[in-house]
């Protein structure tokens, strides 16, 4: 009985949850993969001694000023072409003005009322699978702040300032996710498009992306939005969705317990698995933006940016529909082949020199992708060229070897790489030639068959099962250059004579 | 002897000719800045300044020299430089050894100047009267009871004094000019954006502008083309669109005499100034050279003051928020917290005129206020923008006074800020617009100096010049002294 | 104006930009900035119905510098006026998280 009474109250609970809705904005911040900081020529590299990346402009020392690095606005404008926003051709810079031992200057260069993009949107499929846009209310610039770093010096907070002055995109959401997963599959788009684009190296394990997770609910087909808490710096996917779940939940419970939600900041410890309120962190919300004297309005004119627009790759979710309408591959198939753009782009020359779609797919998405996988390199580091690649497919699709052969070769050609004009030396030094009819298949097949006399007789009786024993026999005896389906045929063609 | 009153153009001849070296020059100025009793200097660098009048000879020697080769000047303490500290006036700062060279220190060392240290100023350059300097007041040359004006003030005083013929400073809302006419030198505050910034402390970024102060207008002008030029590293460092400065570094400036239209404004605000009588000579003489006057109308003029406060608090309150006790400066004794690191640090490392502009800043931009103040004094700052541009369509430049009256009495504003901030009221103007404006003295009232501001538009600096200079060449208040009263004729 | 004029809070004023002051300098600034607030306060005077803010005399856009790194950084000489550092950290009172 009691068993049956939890689980009563389990299953009403569940759907009194089911009455609350989720409203989920999220704020990315991507570091941008400049080679200098956003303001200063100090090195932008990840991992160097504490403080040995920065420069009097990072650390904000008297009469140092800011000039900003106009690389980091192509990417930002990169960025706002590749979510079809508008991009403002004046944005301005200001100063968030807040104490912080990791903040040097006393307030962060950032951009408040005018940033560089405006509204745009992203696609991700929500949890039936069916596609969603996210609108994006604004993208800008700003500088990151360095390091605080609380566990090394005794009752000291030591302070490595070399991420400062990194540059950053900050991505903000409008409220339209509405469940963790969501988020978390938003977080995981806007991580591969940058990293497609080449504005950021996407390492989440060096803080490359982080986001803040703005999060309320309230009741289902209510339209005023409930009063909302922000977690702060998350880094993973897994976090994103276990932190915004917690939270969901701890909101509702406080809400049915008839309590208040109150603003605030919190943080996400994933190692007691809760969300908690950042009270010693002493932040005003009186940032006194304004305009940043030292620097001028950043104006961008049109044909800047359509330069930019019209140097941007074709954008993954495009190849991905492409791959699928134009070479019938999978929708699996397309979404492996068009994540990472080194790989996409590998596959599309190599489709484009073997005319081979299906077959390049499955090479890149199995064969190639282990081998570069197992050396630790990356499409765009591949030891084979596309177009040596597709000179095996070629061959493989046309019988001249089998797709045993193939393998062979490919292996091969990744360790001494040959001239297209060789290829066919090669596969004859190699004795990878498939054997065809006309090439004395069927006197082996003839052979093969006399010296298995119980097997051939299994296979009058009608047992296809050992049609696959001597297949393998002259697979075996040919070196694997039998083309198996040949032999197949001459097999069932001695057959029928019997 | 002193070298008190030699222009840098009598000096290079003489250094030129053999008849006194760099090092004889730089003996004497340090000399003199030793025995000084005045409070100018924060700091000497004897040994760096001596090796630099060395290599200065050997240019010499070389020919290899340029109009400001082997002089000696100094550079008011807001310039970081790597050989000394850099102080800005202020506690916070005592020990301050900046790792790097500002881009005008650079630049005058390139041009083989001799710095001999580093000049007393009000904390921050907040101040019209060098009385918030964390190292002392500094008393004005003709009368040590009187202010010597500021916040460039113990520049000001250096050049009056004679020590050195040339120190820089920077103007925000008057800081050159303002202290040049209390003592009687000539300070040019040049167009906004045409001496880089870097380097240079910031008070309030918009308004921020080095400029030289000098004996003379032709030695300003030789000392501005030196200083000006386009810096990579300061962002609103802008691009000259003439060959003027060039000119000027190559073959040397002479003023040319041009008959010019100058626009003095109409209305009640020239009887506000207590030396009328000295003014309108200095105008007549002017008109007798040939130039013409015409009255012009300045309407948003008196609203300059609080335009500037509000702008200049505002900036500052953000432009010193790094002084924060972290990585450098001034760091209060065992704090217990951060909380406590910051506030005692930053409340004993700065002056209450410090405290006075950041707080007035900080609220002037806290929420709720931002567009009642801030937004409201930037739209007048266009007015005035505006004013300035729609008079420069019918006048070449513009006269106006230095400053309201006489240096005064030290202490005797004190308790009075806003009275103190009405100090600025002629001098503000050209800040806001960021237009260049030279002072020149232009006579005595009640036995101290008095001076004249010739405001040009946007990189007329040599329209100015040659006003000035040309004034400069009938009249010799640039040239009159304090210790002996007289006027030198050496040179 | 005049009514937000008397309600200046110089000690949320003093939390805010981090600076210490004692009693007697905080009566001494109310004064001051009650009388500053009151003079910038003229300004409200001033018709700017129509009138853009002016952010800087120059009214040109913003410059940019390329992508390189320019600068070779001497820690030891940037540290060298530091308060207290430890192995190249910048250190100050633990600041819990």
């Amino acid at each position: 009985m009691a068993s049956y009474k939890t689980e009563l109250e389990l299953r009403s609970g569940e759907i009194l949850k089911m009455a609350w809705e989720a409203v989920i904005g999220l704020e990315v911040h991507v570091q941008l993969a400049t080679s200098s900081k956003i303001f200063s020529g100090a090195s932008n590299e990840y991992g160097a001694p504490p403080n040995e990346n920065t420069c009097e402009i990072d650390l904000g020392l008297p009469g140092a000023l800011p000039v900003l690095n106009e690389k980091a606005v192509e990417m930002a404008v990169r960025f706002g072409c590749a979510i079809s926003a508008e991009i403002n051709e004046i944005s301005i810079f200001d100063r968030k003005n807040y104490f912080y031992p990791d903040l040097p200057k006393g307030y962060q260069i950032s951009q408040f009322e005018n940033p560089i993009v405006g509204k745009g949107s992203i696609t991700i499929e929500d949890e039936a699978g069916a596609k969603k846009i996210i609108g994006i209310t604004r993208a800008h610039l700003e500088e990151d702040a360095g390091k605080s770093v609380h566990d090394l010096v005794e009752d000291r907070t030591a302070l490595d300032l070399n991420r400062t002055g990194t540059p950053l995109l900050e991505i903000v959401s409008e409220p339209d996710i509405r469940s963790a997963q969501e988020a978390s599959e938003y977080f995981k788009q806007i991580h591969n498009l940058a990293k497609f684009i080449g504005i950021c190296d996407g390492n989440l394990a060096e803080g490359s992306m982080r986001c803040d997770a703005n999060v309320s609910v309230r009741q289902r087909g209510e339209s005023s939005l409930g009063e909302r808490t922000e977690i702060k710096n998350i880094n993973s996917f897994k976090f994103v969705e276990r932190a915004i779940e917690l939270e969901i939940e701890r909101q509702i419970d406080v809400l049915e317990d008839g309590g208040e939600i109150i603003r605030e900041t919190r943080l996400f410890d994933p190692d007691k698995d809760e969300t908690r309120s950042m009270r010693s962190k002493e932040l005003s919300d009186d940032y006194r933006y304004f305009p940043d004297p030292d620097l001028l309005p950043l104006v961008l004119s049109q044909a800047e940016i359509e330069k930019i627009r019209s140097e941007l790759p074709e954008l993954p979710q495009q190849r991905e529909r492409k791959y699928q309408t134009k070479f019938g591959l999978s929708s699996y198939d397309s979404k492996q082949l068009s994540v990472d753009r080194n790989k996409s782009d590998f596959f599309e020359k190599l489709t484009e020199a073997s005319r081979l779609p299906k077959l390049s797919a499955n090479w890149v998405n199995s064969n190639l992708s282990s081998l570069l996988n197992d050396k630790g390199l990356g499409f765009d580091q591949s030891p084979i060229s596309p177009s040596l690649l597709a000179e095996v497919l070629i061959r493989i699709d046309n019988g001249t070897i089998s797709s045993t052969s193939g393998k062979t070769l490919f292996r091969a050609f990744c360790e001494t790489p040959s001239e297209i004009s060789e290829i066919d030396d090669r596969i004859d030094e190699m004795g990878l030639r498939q054997i065809g009819g006309t090439d004395g298949l069927k006197d082996i097949v003839l052979e093969i068959l006399k010296e298995h006399p119980n097997q051939l007789a299994e296979l009058l009786d009608g047992k296809q099962k050992v049609l696959g024993f001597l297949v393998g026999q002259v697979m075996k005896k040919t070196n694997g250059t039998a083309n198996p389906k040949e032999v197949n045929e001459i097999i069932q063609n001695e057959i029928k004579k019997e | 002897m002193t070298q008190t009153q030699y222009t840098i153009k009598a000096l290079t001849e003489a250094l030129s000719k053999g008849e006194v070296s760099s090092v004889e020059l730089t003996r004497e100025a340090l000399k003199a800045a030793r025995d000084d009793s005045n409070n100018c200097f924060i700091s000497l660098s004897e040994e760096h300044a001596l090796r630099q009048a060395q290599d200065a000879d050997l240019q010499i020697k070389q020919k290899a020299g340029c109009f400001l080769t082997g002089i000696p000047m100094a550079h008011k303490d807001i310039f970081c430089t790597k050989h000394s500290t850099t102080t800005c006036g202020s506690k916070m700062l005592k020990n301050f050894a900046a790792p790097y060279d500002a881009t005008v220190v650079k630049k005058l060392d390139d041009a083989g100047m001799v710095c001999i240290g580093k000049t007393n100023m009000d904390e921050f350059a907040m101040g019209s009267s060098n009385e918030s300097s964390f190292f002392g007041v500094v008393h004005h040359p003709w009368d040590f009871d009187y202010v010597p004006g500021g916040s460039s003030g113990g520049s000001a005083v250096a050049v009056a004094k004679g020590y050195v013929p040339f120190a820089t400073g920077t103007d925000t809302g008057g800081s050159i000019r303002q202290p040049s006419a209390f003592c009687g030198v000539t300070g040019l505050k040049p167009t906004y954006g045409s001496i880089s910034r870097f380097g240079m402390i910031a008070f309030a970024s918009s308004l921020d502008q080095a400029g030289p102060i000098g004996v003379s207008a032709l030695d300003v002008a030789h000392l501005f083309a030196f200083m000006s030029g386009f810096d990579k590293r300061d962002s609103t460092s802008a691009k000259r669109q003439d060959n003027w400065v060039d000119s000027v570094k190559s073959e040397g400036f002479t003023a040319q005499h041009t008959p010019k239209k100058i626009g003095l404004p109409s209305g009640p605000i020239l009887n506000m100034i207590s030396y009328q009588k000295e003014f309108e000579t200095a105008r007549r003489q002017i008109e007798s050279a040939g130039h013409s006057f015409i009255e012009v109308d300045l309407p948003n003029l008196e609203h300059s003051v609080p335009v500037y406060y509000v702008l200049a608090s505002a900036e500052a309150s953000t432009n010193l928020a790094r002084y924060d006790g972290v990585r450098f400066g001034h760091r209060c004794s065992e704090p217990k917290s951060i909380e406590d690191l910051y506030k005692r640090s930053r409340g004993e490392g700065f002056g209450e005129e410090v405290k006075r502009r950041i707080l007035t800043g900080t609220y002037t931009l806290s929420v709720g206020y931002f567009d009642d103040y801030y937004v409201k004094a930037q739209k007048i700052r266009r007015k005035i923008f505006d004013d300035f541009a729609a008079t420069f369509s019918k006048v070449d430049a513009i006269m106006l006074p230095t400053t309201p009256d006489t240096a005064f009495k030290l202490g005797s504003l004190d308790d009075d800020p806003v009275s103190m901030y009405q100090q600025d009221l002629f001098t503000v103007p050209a800040s806001l617009a960021g237009i260049p404006a030279l002072s020149i003295p232009c006579g005595f009232h009640n036995d101290l100096p008095v001076g004249l501001q010739l405001i040009g538009p946007a990189n007329s600096e040599k329209t100015i010049l040659e006003i000035a200079c040309e004034y400069q060449k009938n009249t010799s208040w640039h040239l009159t002294r304090p210790n002996s009263n007289y006027v030198l004729e050496r040179f | 104006m005049t009514n937000k004029t008397n309600h200046i809070d110089i000690a949320h004023l003093a939390n805010l930009a981090k600076v210490e002051i004692d009693e007697a300098t905080e009566l001494k600034l109310q004064d001051d900035i009650n009388s500053v607030v009151k003079m910038i306060s003229k300004m409200m005077e001033v018709d700017t119905t129509d009138t853009l803010p002016l952010k800087s005399p120059l009214d040109s856009p913003q410059r940019l510098r390329p992508d390189e790194v320019s600068e070779n950084p001497n820690q030891g000489l940037l540290q060298r006026g530091a308060p207290e550092t430890k192995g190249g950290f910048f250190t100050v009172p633990r600041v819990i998280e």
